[in-house]
Parts: structure tokens; sequence; C-alpha cells
């Protein structure tokens, strides 16, 4: 090839060549010359562009040892990200060298530049045929440079032109070439599977190789692509497993039991062979990693049922030794076997608290991280408040490591304690102390102290998610702890009020104000919060402005009622909030604009009704507004309720909700209680208002109707005109005493008042039934009225903790329930990972290894399918009927399965023997 | 497999990246910084060889193609690094690699290299790249680990580079009965010779 670039300089340099002058630079020189420019980033990239421009120059030479050069030259200073394949048909051509040691920089070169150039690709196919054969007896190396190289290149076209010489090779009469293919024809597999399917005998025969090196390639190779697609490595099962018993290389033995592993999951039959091989290697050998490869073999291979108690126990018995080594590789790697068992069954690991306790404080930080995701295992009523203490002292981060030196004296090196790791055990303490509805927590002054020193190291952690997570916990306890609301409020009065609070963590806000509009009726001061939030509402994010908009009229409501002597304070609160609220008229968010418009608008017309009324609040503002928010009380519901609501559910619009006669009786009614008020009143708004009170009954009817709440909307509704005797007595409790009022005299009332209440459910329930729309089913303890729950509840716990309510409609299924119970009882998935670009489809892993005998196949999966489904109901065991039906069918598919096997076993002599010790062991198994 | 082996100092210098799986250039480079950025916070006194990656990292790559995968926990991606002396020696390898293994490994490629260049140190490494490369092609070859027998491994370097070396001097022609001449032994000499 003659060069591009003045080939007289060329000439130049082989004329001064004999003299002895050398104008290019070697490896050495350049590695020397970016020693020297190592000052500044800037100098050395100043220097390294220089040297690539003269590797540029020395590439298009016609000299080949000065292409060579420039090529190495090149293939190192890609280290330092200067991209090489340019000069892919340089490298090309330097591969092509008929000098060992060009060839050798030439295949190194390609290994790192060629994957994605597909044109030199194929100009290099020919010439690695080429290099894989055998001419002369230097050879075994040139072979040996070309399989190295072609390892890293394969392409799919590369793959098949390139593999039938690789087979040829695989007969090499050295073992550094057998080796070598075997590795090489791993990649050739991933991107032309269909050659592993037609030489499958030929390549799996070197697990037998007389070599040692050759049957430890092979396995590698097997355990790599047995990993994208296992099922065809099955058959080999017998003969690996005679590879266990008598090799005694560790290596080999490590990677066996990392092919077991893969081949275990898809075959549960495997277990009855492996597991007590494998026990008993971990009785004989001594080696840490061979041990610690059995366990992690026995837990992902899935050999270990939750009920195996025995097998766990020995393996937890080993990690538990680990767990206490000095070596901490070895606690690192244990402690993920560890949560990896606490998933299996999480009462395995229970026992192991106070091995776990110091796991978590251990002084390498990596293997804290570990430790804490297995505190979900160990975590009980007595030891919480421990491991919290233990968790929250660390945030102090003051911890020395005592590392002894050689010399036998030791030097104090202080522990880093990062923020990724503060932000871990935030919310661990969140998740154990929030763990199955609080079961773990006795004392919730405890905990609301323990979440404000969340929130005060939240403040400093830059993280979003914790404020939201905080926030959801003091919102919880608010609702689902309501004997402790006085203190919970008071707590969240604190951290909503915590310097800088809305900049540093404002995510925490939205929960905590929600709270305090909801629950206002526990404070004393709305006024001073009002205050508060309108000054700082309008530099806060649009959804906590959602939060705030709402807050601020609730409070407001609530403020009112209690303090309604003070007209004219009042109207100055009233008049800021319209003022605040109109501000947010013109919002960006949709949301707040829509809800500021309305509660300004609202407010408005309080305003009017104040300024024309000034001895007395307005109806408007004593009635009106509080009946917005203080209909019914909030409970919690479970998870998925919503979803499970029929759609399209017929009512009749023009149908009035009221007739003439009931809205008369309520309109005496609020005539009688709001007494001389109603002269000033216009009737017209009046009956305006309560229009708009009606309809909002009947809109609450139309979007939700079987929430628990909903259906105490009913029942007020009813027993506004059912129920006259009682109508008067409830009337003046709502409006008296708003629904949850929760005042020290007020439980006595409360009680009664629930006992009014549950008569009525029987009387609610018939009318219901007759409307046929929604049925709250009796035998679910979660559709039980919340009066009636909390009495049960309070004789048996001191502090009474809301669950979650189901409300169970007809024919709708209950799935989410179930499929959520099985989950909280066995450890959370860890926050899966996202991979690096490392991981690679490959063409390998969707193919399908059995196309002859499709059928059979589809019977495999079906059959796996199946096998699978009936172990989830096997958990369950929710519902004995349908697990019944899909019994019959597991057997029968099982049946057709035998047959299709004996017929195999007919034309396929070869593998009869094997075949028939499976079938043994298939019929050993009872019917599953 | 073994995706990548990265070779660097204390400053972050690189002294050998190797990558059996495709990575594009500019993210090589990113995860060199990167996981030079996480080992430079330990102390390997008393911390594990382990990194625990951070999302940050993971986050460099394409996401893969095939999402189901990841529901698997241990389909995970594992840095397993070694100190020694002023280098780190880092194998960036998934799942199907034992780390007890892996760090056997680490520990058998220093060994090898401390045969071959005897009391190995930076110096000798920076100024023989090429030999650093050598020895890394004999125990992994695209990806997967080929030999673990140190005396194997050294040896065939040194046949390689004898075999090179001859073929360099008499421009190949038989030289069949020479080479096995020069299996025993030739390697330092040729290591100093560079």
């Amino acid at each position: 090839m003659t060069s591009l670039y003045a080939p007289s300089a060329d000439d130049v340099i082989q004329r001064l060549r004999p003299f002895g002058f050398f104008f290019e630079k070697s490896l050495k020189d350049l590695i020397r010359g970016i020693r020297s420019h190592n000052d500044t980033p800037e100098q050395l990239e100043l220097f390294l562009e220089g040297q690539l421009s003269e590797c540029r120059q020395e590439a298009n030479s016609s000299n080949m040892e000065m292409k060579t050069n420039a090529i190495l030259k090149l293939t190192y200073l890609e280290m330092y990200g200067y991209d090489m394949s340019w000069c892919n048909f340089h490298i090309l051509e330097v591969m092509s060298s008929n000098k060992l040691q060009q060839k050798r920089v030439g295949y190194l070169a390609a290994s790192q530049s060629f994957h994605k150039d597909a044109d030199v690709l194929m100009l290099a196919t020919n010439l690695l045929k080429k290099d894989l054969k055998y001419g002369g007896s230097n050879d075994v190396f040139k072979v040996g440079i070309a399989l190295s190289g072609l390892s890293t290149i394969v392409t799919p076209e590369l793959a098949k032109d390139i593999v039938d010489d690789l087979f040829l090779m695989l007969n090499s009469s050295k073992p550094y070439i057998r080796k070598k293919t075997v590795t090489a024809l791993y990649k050739v597999f991933l991107e032309y599977p269909e050659a592993l399917q037609s030489n499958f005998d030929n390549f799996t025969s070197k697990l037998e190789d007389p070599d040692k090196s050759v049957v430890s390639a092979t396995i590698s190779v097997v355990c790599e692509l047995s990993k994208k697609n296992p099922a065809p490595f099955i058959k080999l099962s017998p003969l690996l497993y005679e590879i266990l018993i008598d090799i005694n290389d560790n290596w080999i033995i490590i990677r066996l039991l990392k092919l077991f592993t893969n081949l275990s999951k898809i075959e549960p039959k495997l277990k009855g062979r492996l597991l007590p091989k494998i026990v008993e290697l971990m009785d004989s050998t001594n080696a840490a990693s061979v041990l610690y490869e059995s366990v992690n073999c026995i837990i992902s291979g899935n050999m270990l049922d939750e009920n195996d108690y025995d097998v766990a126990f020995q393996c937890l018995e080993i990690l538990n030794r680990f767990c206490n080594s000095q070596d901490s590789n070895l606690r690192y790697i244990s402690c993920v076997l560890f949560y990896k068992i606490g998933k299996i069954n999480s009462n395995f690991i229970s026992q192991y608290d106070e091995l776990i306790m110091k796991l978590i404080s251990d002084i390498d930080i990596s293997i804290r991280l570990k430790a804490i995701e297995l505190i979900e295992g160990i975590v009980s009523e007595d030891n919480l408040k421990t491991i919290v203490s233990t968790l929250v002292k660390q945030f102090v981060g003051d911890e020395v490591a005592i590392i002894e030196t050689n010399r036998g004296t030791s030097k104090e090196i202080p522990i880093v304690i990062s923020d990724n790791y503060k932000i871990k055990i935030v919310n661990v303490i969140l998740n154990i102390c929030g763990m199955d509805n609080y079961s773990n927590v006795d004392n919730f002054d405890w905990y609301n102290a323990v979440l404000y020193d969340l929130a005060i190291v939240s403040l400093d952690l830059n993280e979003d998610d914790l404020g939201t997570k905080i926030g959801n916990q003091l919102r919880n306890l608010m609702i689902r702890v309501p004997d402790m609301r006085h203190t919970t409020i008071v707590n969240i009065i604190k951290i909503t009020s915590l310097d800088s609070v809305e900049v540093r963590l404002p995510t925490i806000l939205e929960s905590c104000i929600w709270s305090l509009g909801e629950y206002a009726t526990y404070l004393e001061n709305g006024d001073a919060l009002i205050k508060l939030f309108i000054k700082k509402g309008l530099h806060m994010p649009h959804s906590t402005q959602d939060a705030v908009i709402i807050a601020v009229v609730k409070l407001f409501s609530s403020w009112c009622t209690r303090n309604s002597d003070q007209i004219d304070y009042i109207k100055d609160i009233l008049e800021q909030m319209v003022d605040f609220l109109t501000q947010l008229n013109f919002s960006k968010s949709f949301e707040v604009q829509e809800m500021s418009i309305q509660m300004s608008e609202i407010l408005k017309l309080t305003l009017e009704a104040l300024e024309e009324q000034s001895d007395e609040i307005p109806l408007l503002l004593s009635d009106v507004l509080p009946s917005f928010f203080n209909t019914y009380e909030l409970t919690p519901i479970s998870l998925g309720t919503q979803k499970q609501l029929p759609k399209g559910i017929d009512f009749d619009i023009d149908l009035p909700f009221l007739s003439q006669e009931d809205l008369d009786n309520i309109l005496d009614d609020q005539e009688t209680l709001a007494e001389e008020d109603m002269d000033i009143y216009d009737s017209d708004r009046f009956s305006l208002v309560s229009d708009d009170k009606n309809y909002g009954h009947e809109a609450s009817y139309e979007d939700g109707s079987s929430d628990e709440s909903e259906t105490d909307h009913f029942n007020d509704t009813y027993k506004d005109f059912d129920e006259e005797k009682y109508n008067e007595e409830r009337k003046k409790e709502t409006l008296s005493n708003p629904f949850y009022l929760d005042e020290p005299t007020g439980d006595g009332n409360h009680y009664k008042f629930s006992d009014i209440l549950s008569t009525d459910n029987e009387q609610r329930e018939k009318s219901l039934n007759a409307m046929e729309i929604i049925k709250v089913n009796d035998n679910s303890h979660g559709s039980q009225k919340i009066n009636d729950k909390k009495k049960k509840k309070k004789k048996t716990k001191k502090v009474k903790v809301l669950a979650d309510q189901t409300i169970v409609i007809p024919g709708v299924t209950e799935v989410d329930a179930s499929s959520k119970n099985n989950k909280s009882q066995s450890l959370p998935n860890p926050i899966s990972s996202k991979k690096i670009s490392l991981r690679m489809h490959t063409k390998l892993e969707d193919f399908n290894f059995d196309e002859q005998n499709k059928n059979n196949s589809d019977e495999d999966q079906a059959l796996e399918h199946l096998r699978s489904k009936f172990e989830e109901q096997d958990i369950n065991n929710d519902n004995p009927n349908t697990s019944n039906e899909d019994e019959v069918i597991v057997i029968k598919k099982k049946k057709k399965k035998k047959k299709s096997k004996s017929k195999e076993d007919g034309t396929s002599k070869k593998k009869k023997k094997e075949r028939k010790s499976k079938e043994g062991s298939l019929e050993a198994t009872p019917q599953l | 497999m073994i995706h990548s082996v990265l070779i660097f100092n204390k400053k972050c210098q690189p002294r050998l990246v190797k990558f059996y799986t495709p990575v594009d250039l500019p993210k090589q480079k990113l995860l060199l910084e990167q996981v030079y950025e996480l080992i430079s916070q330990r102390n390997t006194d008393f911390q594990s060889s382990f990194l625990v990656t951070p999302p940050s990292l993971l986050d460099t790559g394409n996401n893969t193609s095939n999402t189901n995968n990841n529901i698997d926990d241990d389909g995970a991606i594992q840095i397993i690094y070694k100190n020694y002396a002023t280098l780190y020696f880092t194998f960036i390898v998934d799942e199907q690699e034992s780390e007890l293994a892996i760090l056997d490994l680490i520990q058998t490629f220093v060994e090898s290299l401390d045969r071959c260049f005897t009391e190995v140190n930076e110096l000798d490494l920076i100024f023989n790249w090429q030999t650093l490369e050598s020895i890394l092609e004999e125990i992994i070859q695209g990806g997967m680990v080929i030999e673990t027998d140190i005396s194997k491994i050294v040896g065939s370097v040194d046949d390689l580079n004898k075999a090179s070396e001859t073929s360099a001097n008499t421009l190949s022609s038989g030289i069949s009965g020479a080479l096995q001449a020069f299996a025993q032994g030739g390697f330092a000499q040729w290591a100093t010779g560079q």
C-alpha cells in the first residue's frame, strides 16, 4: 500500500535508516513523554494530540515495522480515550503480517477496535480463516493469537463463517489450542447458536478431555451458556455430577457449582441428587471459597425450601462463621447470602439477631449497607428500639476504626459515613417501624421522637424521597393512631416550623400540611398557622400549594367555630386568606389554579356574609364550611380498593335525592337551630346552599360509592330523613361537636354515638341491599364500621392502630389483597439495580434448541407454567376449589409428557441409558 | 464472565484498560473515573474488596434491552478490586464469577507478573504495558478464565515471546525444534531486553 502522504518523506526515512536515524518514537518513548508532560491535563492532552498526529503519519507508512509501531502506540493511547477505529485497515495490514511479533500487535489492536466495524471484519474473515489453519510448525502460536483476538470481535456473520474452522481446531493435539478454541467458541455460540445445536456432542465431549485446563475452560463456557439458556444442558447433569465427584481442583468445583446453580433453577429434580453431595462437600472442604459457593449454590439454585430448616441452619452456621471472621471480604459476601436465605423464609435468620446487630456496626460501611437490609428479617417489638437507636447513633458519625499496624501499634481511622448510607438508614428505620401496620412499635411517643430526629437528619441529605416518606409516616400516624393525635400534631407543627424546611426538605410539607388541615380541630391557635402558611405558601412547590389551599380553609373553618366571638379578627384573617388565594388564581399549575379559585370564591361569599352581619358569625361560616370537611372521618383504605369498583353503575340523575317533604324538614330543622339568624338570611341563598349540599351527596354517590366513608355518607343522608327521632340529636351533635372532635369528655358521647351508628348499620344495609348498589360484606372485618372496630380494639391494646379497610364488592375477586399478604411475609426485594451496558442481549437467549421436537418443548413450557402456578396456589392455599381443578390438569399433562418421553427413547438409542435414569427419578417423585 | 479489567494507580492514571464486552470509549473513561472515585474513598486496610455499585455508576451504560432480566437481583455487576502498593487491580464481573475466585485470580495475575518481572513494581508495568497485556491474555480470553496455573501462564507467555523473537529474526522459516528449547526460563531475558 502506498502512503497517501508525501511519499518523498517516506523515501527520506528509508534513506536515513541505514545511518541509524530513527524518526519514529517507540512505545517506550511515548510513555516517557506522557510521564514528563503529566503536570496538567491540558499539557498532557497537547502532547498526546501531537503524538497522535505522528502516529497517524507513521500508520500510513509503507514500512511495516513503522506501521506496527504506530499501531502499538495507538493501541496504548486508546487507554487515554483516543479512538483508533480510523486505522482499522492499517491494523488489518499488520494482522496479516507474516512476522509473529507484528501479528500479535495487530490482533491486540483488532480486539480493541474491530467490534463495531462490520466492513473491516468482512475483510478480516479470510485472514482469520487462514490464521486458524496449521501451516508450519510455528503455527501453534499463530493460531493461539488468532483465537485470542477472535474472542472479542465475533459478530453474527463472522461466527457463521468461522465456526467450522474452530471445530477443526477443537481436535488439535495441543491442549493450549483446544482450551483457547473452546473459549473462542463461547462468543461464536452466543451469536450463532445453531452451531451449538448441530455440534452439541462434539463440543461437550471436551468435558472429558484429558487435559484439566481444557475441561476447566469447557465447564466455564457451559456455565456461561447455561446462564443464557439452561435448557439444553440439563442432559449433561449426570456427566457434570461425575466430574464434581472426581475432581479436586477448587477452581473447577466452583465453576461446577455455578453451573449447577443455573441448571437447578429450571430443573427442580436435580436437587435430589445434588443437595446431599453439596452438603457432603461442605463438610469435607477447608477452602472458604468452596464453602461459600456451596452455600450460594444451595440458595441461588432454589434448592432450599422454606421448610428445610436443617440445611438452612447448616448453611447459616457457615455464614455465621464467615461473618465473625477477620476477613472483611468474607463478612461482606456472607451478608449477601444471609439476605437471600432470609428472603426464602425470614424465620431462618430471626435467631441471628445478635450477629446482625454486630454487622450493622461493622467497621466496613459497605458491610453495614448489606447488613441493614437484613434488619427487616430480625426486627421484633423487643429489639426495635435497640436497633433504631444503634442506627440513629451512626448519624453522628464520630466513629473510628482501630487498625493494628505491623509494628504492633494501633492507629485510629475515622469511619466516613456517606450520605448514601444515611439515606439508606432513614429508609430502613421507616420500613421497620412501619412494618405490618406498626406492629413492632409499642410506644408512639418514642416513634414521634424518632420521626422528628429523622426529619432533622434528612434536612442535610438532599434527597426528596425521604421527605415524602417521613411525611407519609406522620400522616399515617395521624390517621391510624387516633389516641396519639395530640402528640403527633405537635410533632408535625414542630417539623413544619423547622428552620428552612421549605428549602431543604420541601417534600415533607405536603403530608404535614394536609394533616394539620385535616385535624385542625385539635388545634387551638389555627390562626397562627394560617398566617404562617399564607406567608410561606406563595413560594412553595405546586403540589404543596395544593395541600396548603385546602389546609388553610380547613384550619380557618375549625378555628372560627372555636373563636366565634372575635368577629373583627376573623374578618381580618378571612381577608388575608382571600388575598392569598386570589394570588394563586393565576398559578401555572392547573390544580392549584382550580383549587384556589374554588376556595377563594367560597371565602368571598363568606366574607360578604360576614360584612352584612357583624355581631355573630354567619351560618355559612359556622355550619356550611365545616360541613365540607367534617361530615365523616377518613379511614385508611387498603391498596387497590378503588380498582375493584364496579364500572358503570346506573342511577337516575333526575330522581331527587330528597323529596320536597324531607327538604322542608331539614330546612325547619336548620331554622330551629339557627334560630334568630334565619331572619337575616336571604331564604334564596339558603336553599341554594342546601341544594349544593344535596348535590354534593349525589355527586359522591356517583363517583365513589364503595368507599367506606361514602357509605357513612349515605348513612348520614338516610338518617336525615329516615329516622327522625334521632334526627335532632344527631344534628346537634354534628353542629356543635364535629364528628371526630376528640375531646376528653367527648368519649362518652362518642360511644353513645357509635351505638347509634351500629344500630343504624342493619338499617343501612337493608336499604342498601334494596338499592342493590353496594353490599358491604359482613364476613370481612375490614368493612365493619370504624366505631365498632374502635370498641373492639380498645379492649385488647392500649394504643390502637387502625388497619387498612378492605371493602369487598360481590363479583369482584380479591386478588390484590392476597398477593399483598404474601409479600409482606418475606423480605421485600432490594432496590432493583439497573445494569451497566455490559450486559448484552444475544441470540442464544431466545434460541430454541429443541426445534425438531417443538411440541415436546411446548409441553415442557406448559408443564413448567402449570407447575409454577400450582406452587403459587399451594402457598396461598386460599381457594381449594381452583387448586383442585389445576391439579387435574397437571396430572394429565404429566402423563402426556411421559408418553412422549418414552417415544423419544425409542428413537434415540444413544441416550437411552441416561434417559432411563432420568425417567426413574421422574417416577420416584410423587405426582408433584 | 469478566467484563473488564482495569489497572490504575492512586492518581487515576490508567495502566491497563481491557474490556471484553464492547463499551464506547467515552464510557470506558467515565467508568474508570467513577470506579476510581469510589475506590479512592475506601480504606483498603479494613474494607472489603467489593464495591457497592451505586446507581450513578450503573447509569453510565445504556439500559439493557431485555428488562425482564432486571428482576433478578443476582444479575448484578460486581466490581472487585485489590490494592497492591500504588496500584489498584479492578475486575468488573457478572454473577457467573465467584467473588472469592476472582480475588484468587487477581492474586494469580499479580504473582504471575511478579514471576515475570521479579519484584514487580508500578514502573515495570508502566514501561512494559505490552507484557502486561500478554500475561493477561494467557489468563483471560474474551472474558473467560482460561488458565489459573501460574507456571503454565508464565510458560505460555515465554513460549509466545520466543516464537515472536525467532520469527522476527529468521523471517519465518522452519524453526520448530528451537521453540521447545526456549520454552523454559526464557521470559525474564525477553522482558528485561525490551
